[in-house]
């Protein structure tokens, strides 16, 4: 930690995969697919009837999995007992002993469902036999659906979709009955996949922005070329594929994901199917960033980045252009850019599959995200009246509200330890079910900073976290969403901080720096704050301690009088 | 199908699972000779041959090879 070029790994992720089937496949190939991110500390594999008794270190993850074969001679023996209703049995049996982890580990589980099955003992109607092996493996699924939408610890891991796209790829009978392993390996190496795109998502890896070409992609033809009536959209040529691409982008900006155009073409050619075309599914209003010009698909994504200040790692970039797709990624390797089937007919299902944007959470702010980007370029066009920088910030009137962290803000305040990386001086990432510990934890403080100003309202942006240590409080968490930089707010915050410390009756501020490849912007920021180096950390005597002089004006909310 | 074309992939494939692609495995190669020939990775190389050759083997087969020979002949008999 001394040697400041070191960099520190953001996180290891300690998985545990349980089944009550021989999952190696599953467990050896998660190792392959984390390799670039996280490293896979333990796969240790258990049967649910020792998984109780299990000792290893303590997991971040627990994965369960039920296979379909063992559900099968469990739904036989409750028939033989005439009691028949296995599922539900089952689904409390394995939420027993995941509760029984929780109370042990603060940990993430993702249980698995069962895939569609049938036995054919009822014909074509099992369905409506609630004892049918159908009836019950349904049953069986929706119990634990239930179950983990009582905790946020617990999540679903949809492995009946998972089987239903291999078909009869999923499981391999010869295989099964030779060694028990009730998954085929294709099968195996999907489901590792998608863990490792829930224990990646966590990180802090996911997908924000996406960026989309316009000619050929979200409709057929050259606008250019074609003129308005020309291009395929709607009932024309291939038109309909283009509307439901359209559609299915519009439900990931419902969902909060930022759309953005990187185009070749005029300006004005490029905006016109959005304003006028009949069949045209999104707006303008739907884009945070609109590039059409006639320079390079780089140099047009770089801009697209900075105006919308997220990692490259978050862009997925779509374009029909193999050539294009291709310099893109020879230049940007972090931007994740789809190998798209020839035909647009293809492209959806292959995108549906794909898995570009795996969820953590979805929370109120994502909705409103675009809006706050498109409130982000009216303020651009304020700035440039002012020639002084302390004038424009005057002008905007910021104001922040300053919150204790409580149930209502606990899940924007996972999130922001989860996807925060510029801004955040130690990344460590938090749960839902961690920060509740440390809201009950008096040693703790946990503030967040929301921010307003006379455009438009930012949501909570700033949280800090204060723990009580022998020689002073240590800052565990500082962080700033990048939307709201050089507004001084981290002024605010070190006011604010400095007066809960003095409240403590404590004297001293401590600080730590943990570089990682994305938190070069606060590098300097508690030398820059007056804080003095003592060697790994940084400290603030606040003895002599004057308030700094920032542009936001802080105001107490209700349940906290500070000024 | 030539008997040699069936053994070179089924070598190829025990290489490519096993990751020791210098090892070397003959016709005359059993189970306790390959190193690396363990339960996962037999079925590894089971699932592979059969993307290759486009067939399954039936459970009987996957329970009981334990020779480059057997799988040789149990690929030979069905691509004639």
């Amino acid at each position: 930690m001394s040697d400041p070029v070191q960099i520190h790994e953001v996180a290891t992720a300690r998985v545990w995969v349980v089944s009550d089937f021989p999952a190696q496949f599953v467990s050896n190939n998660l190792s392959d697919c984390l390799a670039c991110s996280v490293e896979v500390q333990s796969l240790t594999e258990v049967e649910f009837s020792l998984f109780e008794e299990f000792q290893g270190e303590h997991p971040d993850w627990v994965v369960v999995l039920s296979g379909h074969k063992s559900f099968e001679v469990a739904h036989f023996s409750s028939t033989e007992a005439g009691t028949g209703m296995v599922g539900p049995t089952h689904a409390n049996r394995l939420a027993g002993v995941v509760d029984q982890l929780l109370a042990r580990h603060s940990c993430t589980v993702l249980i698995g469902t069962l895939p569609d099955m049938d036995d054919g003992v009822y014909g074509s109607r099992a369905r409506q036999y609630p004892e049918s092996l159908r009836s019950q493996a349904l049953a069986f699924n929706q119990a634990l659906i239930d179950y983990a939408g009582q905790t946020n610890s617990v999540r679903i891991l949809d492995i009946g979709l998972l089987w239903t796209a291999l078909g009869k790829e999923a499981f391999h009978p010869g295989i099964f009955y030779s060694t028990r392993i009730s998954w085929s390996i294709d099968l195996s190496i999907r489901v590792a996949e998608v863990i490792a795109a829930h224990v990646s998502c966590d990180q802090g890896q996911v997908s924000k922005c996406l960026i989309l070409d316009l000619d050929n992609t979200l409709w057929g033809g050259v606008i250019g070329d074609d003129g308005l009536e020309r291009i395929e959209l709607g009932e024309l040529g291939n038109g309909r594929i283009f509307v439901e691409i359209q559609r299915w982008a519009k439900k990931l900006k419902q969902r909060g994901v930022l759309l953005a155009v990187c185009s070749k073409n005029e300006m004005e050619h490029a905006k016109l199917p959005f304003e006028e075309h009949p069949d045209c599914v999104l707006t303008l209003d739907d884009f945070a960033a609109f590039e059409a010009n006639w320079e390079s698909k780089v140099e047009n994504i770089q801009r697209i980045q900075s105006l919308l200040n997220v990692g490259f790692d978050s862009l997925v970039f779509i374009d029909d252009n193999p050539h294009e797709r291709l310099f893109v990624r020879s230049q940007l390797p972090d931007v994740k850019v789809p190998e798209l089937p020839e035909d647009p007919a293809d492209w959806l299902p292959f995108l549906a599959a794909g898995n570009f944007f795996e969820v953590s959470q979805v929370t109120t702010v994502d909705l409103d995200r675009t809006t706050q980007y498109q409130q982000a370029s009216m303020r651009f066009t304020e700035q440039q009246r002012f020639t002084d920088e302390a004038d424009f910030l005057n002008h905007l009137q910021l104001r922040s509200e300053v919150k204790p962290l409580d149930s209502f803000s606990l899940p924007r305040v996972a999130q922001m330890t989860q996807r925060t990386n510029q801004f955040n001086l130690r990344t460590t990432r938090y749960t839902e079910e961690k920060l509740a510990e440390m809201m009950d934890d008096p040693r703790f403080s946990v503030f967040t900073f929301s921010l307003r100003d006379r455009i438009g309202d930012y949501g909570i942006v700033g949280i800090y976290m204060l723990e009580e240590t022998p020689r002073g409080l240590f800052i565990d968490t500082w962080l700033l969403s990048c939307r709201v930089f050089n507004k001084t707010l981290e002024h605010a915050m070190l006011n604010h901080m400095v007066g809960q410390a003095r409240e403590r009756k404590e004297h001293l501020l401590i600080g730590e720096y943990l570089p990682t490849a994305k938190n070069k912007p606060v590098a300097e920021l508690f030398s820059d704050l007056g804080f003095t180096p003592d060697r790994d950390r940084w400290l603030l005597p606040l003895a002599d301690w004057k308030n700094f002089n920032s542009h936001v004006e802080i105001q107490a909310a209700s349940s906290n009088r500070r000024a | 199908m030539k008997n040699q074309d069936i053994l070179d992939s089924v070598v190829a494939s025990f290489h490519k699972i096993t990751q020791k692609n210098e090892q070397v495995i003959t016709i005359d190669s059993v189970r306790d000779d390959v190193d690396g020939w363990d339960s996962l990775n037999h079925v590894a190389v089971m699932v592979d041959l059969e993307k290759t050759f486009g067939f399954r083997f039936q459970a009987e087969e996957i329970r009981t090879f334990a020779s480059i020979q057997q799988i040789c002949d149990a690929i030979s008999q069905r691509k004639k």
